[in-house]
């Protein structure tokens, strides 16, 4: 299922996204980001942001129309299908983070290797050690109970890098920072999808992450309202 | 098919049960586990909800220990009750009721029974199949002990010939059981009757000297003083067996006529085929009743058996209904982890390893359990049955046998089994309502 990262363009035909109740809670026309751009969604809470940055990822269930990854229609595969894609391809960084409180920064950060084939744990574990000392977070950690929100925040970040997928997902990375940690991150970010050709989409307010980006998508009541590219 | 199975030995059939028993539940977590490291997660899950976990582990481990502690308690009274009863080949009674002349003779119960006389007492102690017989005499007492009247051959044959000090060699001397509180050289006084109801100046002047001391029996006898039973006549004022030119004579032979009776009487055959012919020799309507204790204690088995089954579905259908609430518990603490599981399945886990994670997490509580209610369950057995001793002086050790092994190994593989619904359950969590929960 692994694909390679050259084949990683994302494409859309418009898509509409449903409620529970069938409500459209967002609306999207064709979209076309080329692989190994990095992209910013932004617009006001409730927007539709991070609904649009799940539909990204697979993660909503009532989507109509076509989203392709790739040669890949992601939303016409199965739920299982979808999830091997995510677990090969995807590097996703939560806003609330969702890290398991009892285990220690490193086994939070290659939590994936559990389910991985045994090949590829180690070296899903020696990536995720890798980036969290890159983030500067002490692997040997205990447990992460008792770490800081932008501690918490550099571990997620942490394991979804540890997948090396061709696209990293990201909702809010920077919330929890202070601005110099923030700035460092979103430095250490965009140098590594520049240099690996990764795709790279955030859901983000801040404005300094924005302004690394080459494309920038506004959601405003769950409709793109705009769409700017630096190109 | 069947002959083979019966052709193996006992352990092996035991083992073959616990393999099978087991085997459903092993298959299950060897599918369920292959290819997956669930169990950092499923620790994680459990260190997180600890202390909850720790009142399941305990339901659990009560439910598993009373189960145990039921059937292991049984055979342990059963193995103790026969244990007691080994010395006793044949009783002779007069007719009535078989389990309260066991109960008398054996346990040291006694109620009123008839007495046989010395002609029936002659005529058995001389059969040529019989080795000896000895005549009981209950109902004296001192203290909690009871003083049997009965002959040093019984005495010999009870304690295996181990005596501390010596046998009685006049009518104002006794044998001690091994847990009577008195030492060999003291003097004491029967009581007539025994308990409450006893009278303790019934027999005053009547001193009997205390000259050995039987080695531990583990039966009832333990707590009782063995006297010559021409001392309990005498004490009762009646003639002691024996004609005035007999002297000091202690024991058979005894004269018919001056006999005054003997509600039971040991017998113990020279061969132990001829117990039965003499079961039926003296098993005579009107007279006498000769009967096996192991047959009678087989027949109380019986019922008893009927009784355990009972108990043992009771106790199965309890174990059932605690598993069922300890699986609607795991369905409700596995709401507790959604988002953790919601989190997995947003990262690529597959179906199969979040059932893992979650089955992992109930297995792990049920075989604590299991493995707790093992301990609880010899625990359990062990107070009773030391409360048992301590309240009939029957030696009862409850231990774990294959029945308990066979009861855990078939809970651990039902409940393991029915722990596929919770993890089941798990697997249709909504990913994005619990992301952002």
């Amino acid at each position: 299922m692994h694909l390679m990262p050259e084949q990683f363009d994302l494409k859309s035909e418009p898509i509409s996204v449903h409620g529970s109740d069938g409500r459209t809670i967002l609306s999207l026309p064709a979209l076309f980001v080329p692989q190994g751009s990095l992209a910013a969604i932004k617009g006001p809470s409730g927007a539709g942001k991070s609904t649009f940055l799940y539909t990204l990822a697979g993660l909503m269930s009532d989507v109509r129309g076509k989203l392709y990854w790739g040669g890949m229609e992601i939303l016409r595969l199965s739920e299982g299908k979808r999830a091997n894609f995510r677990a090969a391809n995807i590097g996703l960084v939560f806003q609330d983070f969702h890290l398991f409180e009892e285990l220690g920064p490193l086994e939070n950060a290659s939590v994936s290797a559990h389910f991985r084939p045994a090949p590829d744990r180690t070296a899903i574990r020696d990536r995720a050690q890798h980036y969290l000392i890159k983030l500067g977070i002490d692997p040997t950690s205990r447990t992460v109970a008792s770490f800081s929100g932008g501690e918490r925040q550099r571990v997620a970040i942490a394991r979804a890098l540890a997948s090396d997928a061709p696209i990293l997902l990201a909702d809010e990375p920077t919330a929890s920072l202070d601005r110099v940690s923030a700035n460092h991150l979103i430095e250490d970010l965009v140098a590594l999808a520049r240099e690996s050709g990764k795709t790279f989409i955030a859901v983000s307010h801040d404005q300094t992450l924005i302004d690394h980006m080459d494309r920038v998508f506004t959601i405003s009541d769950g409709v793109l309202s705009d769409d700017w590219s630096a190109q | 098919m069947t002959d083979l199975w019966l052709s193996l030995p006992a352990l092996v059939q035991d083992l073959l049960w616990t393999i099978l028993l087991i085997a459903p539940g092993l298959l299950i977590g060897s599918l369920t586990l292959r290819g997956y490291a669930s169990w950092p997660l499923a620790k994680a899950i459990l260190w997180r909800f600890r202390g909850t976990i720790c009142i399941f582990v305990l339901l659990i481990a009560v439910s598993v220990g009373l189960g145990i502690a039921l059937s292991a308690q049984e055979r342990a009274l059963r193995q103790g009750t026969a244990q007691a009863a080994d010395k006793f080949d044949l009783i002779v009674a007069a007719p009535g009721s078989e389990l309260t002349a066991m109960f008398a003779a054996v346990y040291l119960q006694p109620s009123d029974m008839g007495l046989l006389s010395g002609q029936v007492f002659n005529e058995i102690a001389s059969h040529e199949k019989v080795a000896f017989a000895a005549p009981l005499a209950f109902g004296d007492s001192f203290g909690n002990a009871a003083v049997v009247g009965t002959t040093s051959d019984f005495v010999s044959y009870l304690a295996d010939g181990t005596i501390e000090g010596r046998l009685w060699a006049t009518s104002q001397e006794a044998v001690l059981g091994a847990l009577v509180p008195l030492d060999i050289g003291d003097e004491f006084e029967p009581a007539h009757g025994e308990g409450e109801a006893s009278e303790e100046d019934a027999h005053d002047g009547h001193h009997i000297t205390v000259v050995g001391r039987m080695a531990p029996t583990g039966t009832p006898w333990d707590r009782a003083i063995l006297a010559p039973i021409e001392a309990v006549w005498e004490i009762h004022g009646l003639a002691n067996g024996h004609k005035i030119e007999a002297g000091d004579q202690i024991g058979a032979p005894f004269d018919a006529e001056l006999f005054p009776g003997t509600p039971a009487i040991v017998v113990h055959p020279k061969e132990l085929w001829a117990s039965y012919a003499l079961k039926s020799e003296f098993t005579r309507d009107s007279q006498t009743m000769a009967f096996f204790p192991g047959s009678v204690l087989s027949n109380l088995y019986t019922i008893m058996g009927d009784i355990r089954q009972a108990m043992s579905f009771m106790a199965f259908v309890t174990q059932m209904l605690v598993v069922a609430s300890i699986l609607l518990g795991l369905f409700i603490i596995s709401r507790l982890f959604q988002r953790q599981i919601a989190l997995l399945r947003a990262i690529g886990s597959p179906t199969r390893f979040i059932f893992a994670v979650v089955w992992t997490f109930g297995a792990t509580l049920l075989l604590a359990g299991a493995a707790l209610g093992i301990g609880f369950g010899l625990a359990f057995a062990a107070l009773l049955s030391s409360i048992i001793s301590e309240r009939t002086d029957i030696l009862v050790v409850a231990s774990l046998g294959w029945s308990e092994i066979h009861f855990v190994a078939g809970f651990v593989s039902l409940a393991l089994l029915l722990n596929l619904a919770p993890a089941v359950k798990s697997t249709s969590v909504s990913i994005i309502n619990n992301l952002r929960g």
